[in-house]
């Protein structure tokens, strides 16, 4: 096991362990997408309350998990990357952050055109929810701006590391915001305790949903990294003879 | 480098701008209790929240005029609303009104009325049987008490 | 074409779905892009160390 990431978290093993596995990854994840898109749309029974309106649940729940998952992902990668030197982690988290912002603005999004008909309002500008989602979004672009502003590959590691570290204290905020303060969103329904607090048939579609979504980032950011990795290594030999195969030398 | 400055620039401004959003929004929330205490600001609009008590809601015929009670489950407020409420609204819901007191503080005229969901999702039916099941549940408890 | 119909939620319904849809496709994309900018960059910088020596 301990042999088999050791060789992982080596560039030019990573690189090509990844490549064979990232079109497994897009597949499975396409196929729960594809489950959960068809059984939420059209099979699982309409809320008593939303009616229809509440399938919206199956894109904004997911995209708001992998928001927050991405973050930890990133910020996980930033932590390893610093106190180990691990240049792999810190590509992880270079990765992770331009999945999470999208994921994020997918959520930001699917909400308010949730919330226009239910709630009554596209957004509700202080309402602890939506405050600290939107800030996770900010932070998402902050860590990417402070990227671009570094050329020098270890110092940008190091900046944006600390931005990511010190950003997570906004995870459980977001997570707890709507029990701690007042807020227009409601509480959690799957991680509730004493088990989710939706119909079965409503439920499974979601769990797929959310996996798919998993599985599909999952496949992205191993795409990303591959890139960071190819671009970080970009000056050994092992690149070269993978660009320049042998005999093909000018 | 230049645009990346901006851009900095303008992350952080958003920021502080949306945690002032948030400051506000905590300040400026007062529940019901409070207001029947009169520790509601006279002069500002702020938000109550609370459930739309059953059998409250009035309105004018023809016209998009409304009215309504909203508890905390201790105090009651009258809320009065001339606007299209939200697909959620109904009596025994969860609202939040924004708005202010009129003069002699007895109503609280809201010039927004949003509605929240619960975490609970199910199907019409078993909403339905849920129901049945808390009346007969009630009943067979009122006929306890009633026998002591 | 009835079992489209959500009701009043239509848009609603649709618009999210079409907009998660259109925003995973932009991810894989840019992903894509990335990688062929950083190995055509590659090519052209390796052919010319390779030609200077």
């Amino acid at each position: 096991m301990w042999s088999f990431l050791h060789k992982l978290a080596s560039p030019p093993h990573f690189y090509g362990i990844s490549a064979r596995m990232i079109p497994w990854f897009y597949a499975a994840g396409l196929l729960a997408v594809a489950y959960g898109s068809v059984a939420g749309l059209f099979y699982a029974p309409a809320d008593e309350e939303m009616n229809d309106g509440f399938r919206i649940i199956y894109v904004h729940v997911p995209a708001a998990f992998i928001s927050m998952s991405a973050y930890m992902v990133m910020a996980i990668g930033a932590g390893i990357g610093l106190i180990w030197r691990m240049k792999l982690a810190h590509a992880v988290a270079a990765g992770a952050a331009p999945l999470g912002a999208w994921f994020t603005f997918l959520a930001l999004i699917t909400g308010s055109i949730w919330g226009r008909p239910m709630w009554g309002t596209w957004w509700e500008w202080g309402d602890p929810r939506l405050t600290s989602e939107l800030l996770l979004l900010f932070l998402y672009f902050g860590y990417m701006a402070l990227r671009a502003a570094i050329d020098d590959t270890a110092k940008a590691d190091k900046a944006s590391a600390v931005l990511a570290l010190v950003g997570a204290v906004n995870i459980p905020i977001i997570h707890f915001s709507v029990e701690w303060w007042t807020s227009l969103h409601q509480g959690s329904t799957l991680l509730k305790s004493g088990g989710p607090a939706m119909h079965p048939d409503m439920l499974y579609p979601l769990l797929a949903m959310i996996l798919g979504f998993a599985l599909l980032f999952a496949a992205l950011l191993l795409a990303r990294v591959r890139t960071e990795v190819l671009h970080r290594e970009r000056r050994t030999r092992w690149v070269r003879d993978l660009i320049m195969p042998a005999g093909e030398a000018a | 480098m230049l645009a990346v400055g901006l851009a900095a620039a303008g992350l952080v401004i958003a920021s502080i701008l949306t945690l002032q959003a948030f400051k506000e929004n905590l300040m400026f929330y007062i529940e019901i209790s409070e207001v029947a205490k009169g520790n509601a600001p006279k002069d500002r609009n702020f938000r109550v929240g609370g459930l739309v008590v059953e059998g409250s809601v009035t309105r004018v015929p023809g016209e998009l005029e409304v009215e309504f009670t909203l508890t905390d489950l201790n105090e009651q407020l009258v809320v009065y609303y001339d606007g299209i409420l939200p697909d959620l609204f109904r009596e025994g819901q969860g609202i939040i009104a924004h708005g202010r007191l009129d003069d002699d503080g007895s109503r609280f005229i809201a010039d927004q009325v949003l509605a929240k969901h619960d975490e609970n999702y199910m199907p019409p039916e078993v909403a339905e049987t849920l129901a049945k099941h808390a009346a007969a549940q009630e009943a067979a408890l009122d006929a306890e008490t009633g026998q002591q | 074409m009835e079992i489209f119909m959500m009701g009043k939620y239509s848009a609603h319904v649709w618009s999210s779905f079409g907009i998660t849809a259109v925003v995973l496709i932009i991810c894989v994309l840019q992903a894509r892009r990335r990688h062929r900018i950083v190995l055509s960059d590659l090519r052209v910088r390796i052919k010319a160390m390779e030609s200077e020596q």
